[in-house]
């Protein structure tokens, strides 16, 4: 028997028919294709990549910070539009950003740290502890999904005193969550590298394609088309009529609130946005002047941070050894 | 008798009438499901095939109408949504692999079937450290049953690196198979599970 022969035999177990996957795979078909379609998407095939001089920036960074006085967040139902209004503004902003795309050989290059929530039980009663652990974390990503992730993962403490508590009771198992750190090489293809170069900058196309999952997978609903939104803007260095759409759908989106100004958990001056589902607000945190996402971090309904990234470096390198 | 529509006059048709792509769907939903499970598993495969068929409506207007078929193009578009689920699918390749090591160990007489067996556990864990691009052509080749032409289709790539991933895949997995073989007849010291 030879190799291909074999290879035929392997994963013949996946049935011929799945009656209840196809009905899924249907309805999720149906809700794509519009009763009436006005116009095929046709995402644009060439760009022309802009950069733009320091004084333009200056300039958008002033408008911005005349339109932010005027959103007075406190009135009752100007949360919503002001968060709207403030997205467009970061959208106006981030379309006059220089930027640089990677090349063949190159790497995107991020660093971020993070405190990350673990969760442990004690099997005999049933009861959950939540420790936090501090992460650094630098990706080198290149177009082709090849790449490197580095984590240092640093001592976990617990949320609170409660959960050191059950922990003790449970006979102190080892949490397994730090300090460690880990460093795996990624070849072709094995990163989720998003390319975003090609994807169309008008707003209501492209919410089309994240509200159907087609560029990144998921559940639906709105809280998972923000979080989406969130790492689009995050870890993928994307052209800025791309940036500037994906704002404009966050501000398309209902229930995205406006919380004001705020530092991040490094300590840099920002202003948030916010979407709350099940008593979890989700915040992304962007700096006024630049748009850049500084940072997220997810608050329950007692104003507890229980989790939270800052993002600290971007940058472009030539070897998964370099950093900027 | 009336011949039925090849894909290509029916997804031409979907671009005035969006709903004419439901007929793309009743041909072709089974094999990319059963594509997409054979290489990430029940869950992450059926997501696949899902997300293939929404965002192959949503650009079907890239599509060659003069193709016959349609497949060809959405196994492509459903391997490059595989990429997104490598760790799905690298459990899943584990999985067989762990599967048939059971098997081996577990059939203390099994004859000539031991090395089918052993060969099918070889082939599995070869397909594990395949590059990525080499894992595509072959699965496509090997499961899909497409040609050298139709593979070069979806992964628009030239027919010329189809043909040389492939051999290079397969020449990869006999090496491993023949070194298997010589394990189970006895020519080579067995390698550990927990090293393979």
């Amino acid at each position: 028997m030879n190799e291909i022969e074999l290879l035929r035999r392997i994963g013949t177990e996946v049935p011929e028919h799945d009656d209840m996957a196809r009905a899924r795979a249907f309805r999720r078909l149906q809700t794509a294709i519009p009763v009436s379609e006005p116009e095929i998407a046709h995402p644009r095939t060439h760009r022309r990549r802009r950069r733009w001089p320091v004084a333009a920036v200056a300039a958008a960074a002033i408008l911005l910070a005349l339109v932010w006085p005027i959103l007075d967040v406190n009135q009752p139902g100007a949360r919503v539009s002001a968060a709207s209004e403030l997205l467009e503004e970061m959208a106006r902003v981030a379309e006059i950003r220089p930027y640089e795309a990677p090349q063949h050989g190159e790497y995107v290059y991020t660093k971020s740290k993070a405190l990350r929530l673990a969760y442990g039980g004690n099997e005999a009663t049933g009861e959950q502890w939540a420790s936090v652990v501090p992460v650094t974390r630098e990706v080198w990503e290149a177009p082709d999904g090849s790449g490197r992730i580095r984590e240092v993962w640093g001592h976990p403490t617990f949320l609170t005193e409660r959960d050191r508590e059950i922990w003790v009771a449970a006979g102190k198992p080892d949490l397994q969550v730090g300090p460690f750190v880990t460093d795996e090489a990624f070849s072709e293809g094995e990163l989720d590298y998003i390319d975003l170069s090609d994807l169309p900058v008008d707003p209501g196309e492209l919410r089309s394609l994240i509200d159907h999952r087609v560029i990144r997978g998921g559940p639906p609903g709105d809280s998972e088309t923000f979080t989406i939104i969130g790492d689009l803007l995050r870890e993928t260095s994307a052209p800025p009529d791309v940036r500037a759409a994906l704002f404009r759908v966050a501000a398309s989106l209902e229930g995205v609130d406006l919380l004001g100004d705020t530092t991040d958990e490094s300590g840099r001056p920002g202003i948030a946005v916010g979407y709350t589902e099940d008593a979890i607000t989700q915040e992304l945190i962007f700096d006024s002047v630049t748009s850049q996402l500084l940072g997220e971090r997810t608050v329950d309904s007692q104003g507890t941070i229980r989790s939270w990234s800052v993002y600290v470096t971007l940058a472009i390198v030539g070897s998964t050894d370099q950093r900027p | 008798m009336a011949q039925a529509l090849t894909d290509g006059p029916i997804i031409e048709r979907s671009l005035r009438d969006p709903g004419e792509f439901s007929l793309i769907f009743e041909r072709h939903y089974d094999s990319v499901r059963r594509y997409a499970q054979r290489r990430t598993g029940r869950s992450a495969g059926e997501d696949i095939a899902s997300e293939t068929f929404v965002q192959a409506f949503l650009t079907r207007h890239r599509f060659r109408t003069a193709s016959p078929s349609a497949l060809p193009w959405l196994l492509g578009i459903a391997t490059n949504l595989v990429r997104h689920h490598f760790r799905d699918e690298k459990t899943r390749l584990a999985a067989y692999t762990r599967g048939f090591a059971l098997r081996v160990r577990s059939e203390p007489d099994p004859g000539d079937h031991m090395e089918s067996v052993t060969g099918l556990e070889a082939v599995s864990r070869a397909l594990l450290h395949l590059p990525s691009g080499e894992r595509d052509v072959l699965l496509l080749y090997g499961w899909a049953d497409l040609s050298y032409r139709d593979i070069a289709g979806a992964l628009a790539l030239p027919i010329g690196t189809v043909r040389s991933r492939l051999n290079s895949a397969r020449r990869k997995l006999r090496e491993l198979l023949e070194w298997d073989q010589a394990t189970t007849r006895g020519e080579r010291e067995p390698t550990p599970v927990e090293d393979r």
